[in-house]
């Protein structure tokens, strides 16, 4: 169904997006999909060899759940800026939940923007990536 | 301690086209099935750029020797895609990385690399920038 600029209000939380658990051979396979691979997101040796204590999920793979959670939500093609600052590594195993909320609404010549802020936890609460939005929505005026 | 004065080196450009199946495997891999994505002209989820600098052939590591610092004591602590224009299936997309931002807080060096994609017709399509922490030599 299409989300239209109308239909949107500064304050509406965007429908919540869990993800998860993250296994072992999603991380095979986002490093084979990205290109990314730094084997301490697949090989648990060299995960070790640099301190941690086991393989951790790419932040990238973390930064496109939160951006399934935008396109979800307001389609697919939509997004115009996203931002994240990472804030805490992800292993497998863990489900994430992604949020979102909607700050502002503004018109610029033929577009209909919506900017927001969403963030990517764990089930414990602990903060994985927090960041700002920009999506593009078609008007029902046409 | 990065020197100051890398702040608008930029490298070498570097191609990527936009293929269907990598785009079927990215959706797998992010566990995405959303239809919108199964038509003939599909747009791009948002953070699918990240296969441009990776399968388009921009070494960070490279990158980041050429300012001195080693990729094992970067940690990348933040990403921003910005769009300009639509992107499909077959665009070839041209990117050209920079150290748009270099400075010291805390004792610890931050650099942003920010890459501009161009499409096949020389539009801007894409920034990338890729936010870097920098952890001294132990």
């Amino acid at each position: 169904m299409t989300l239209y600029f109308e239909d949107v209000n500064v304050g509406d939380e965007l429908p919540e997006l869990v993800k998860g658990p993250i296994s072992e051979t999603q991380l095979v396979r986002y490093s084979g999909a990205s290109g990314d691979f730094n084997p301490i997101h697949t090989v648990p040796r060299v995960a070790q060899e640099v301190g941690l204590d086991g393989i951790i999920a790419h932040g990238l793979l973390i930064m496109a759940f939160g951006g399934q959670c935008l396109t979800a939500w307001a389609g697919a093609g939509s997004v115009r800026q996203f931002k994240v600052r990472f804030s805490g590594m992800t292993k497998p195993s863990e489900t994430v939940v992604c949020t979102g909320k909607v700050t502002k609404k503004e018109e610029d010549g033929e577009l209909a923007l919506v900017r927001g802020k969403l963030t990517v936890k764990d089930t414990d609460d602990t903060l994985k990536l927090k960041g700002d939005f920009t999506v593009a929505l078609p008007r029902k005026s046409g | 301690m990065l020197d100051p004065s890398n702040k608008g080196k930029t490298f070498p450009p570097f191609s990527y086209t936009i293929e269907r199946g990598k785009l079927r495997e990215f959706l797998l891999a992010v566990g995405d099935d959303d239809a919108a994505y199964a038509v003939d002209d599909p747009p791009l989820p948002p953070t699918f750029p990240t296969v441009f600098t990776f399968w388009g052939g921009m070494s960070m590591d490279d990158l980041l020797r050429e300012v001195g610092v080693e990729i094992h004591n970067v940690l990348h602590t933040g990403q921003e895609y910005e769009y300009f224009a639509p992107l499909h299936i077959g665009d070839t997309v041209t990117g050209q990385a920079a150290i748009s931002d270099i400075y010291q807080r805390a004792g610890m060096d931050f650099m942003e690399i920010e890459t501009e994609y161009k499409n096949q017709d020389g539009v801007l399509v894409l920034k990338d920038r890729a936010m870097l922490v920098v952890r001294g030599e132990e």
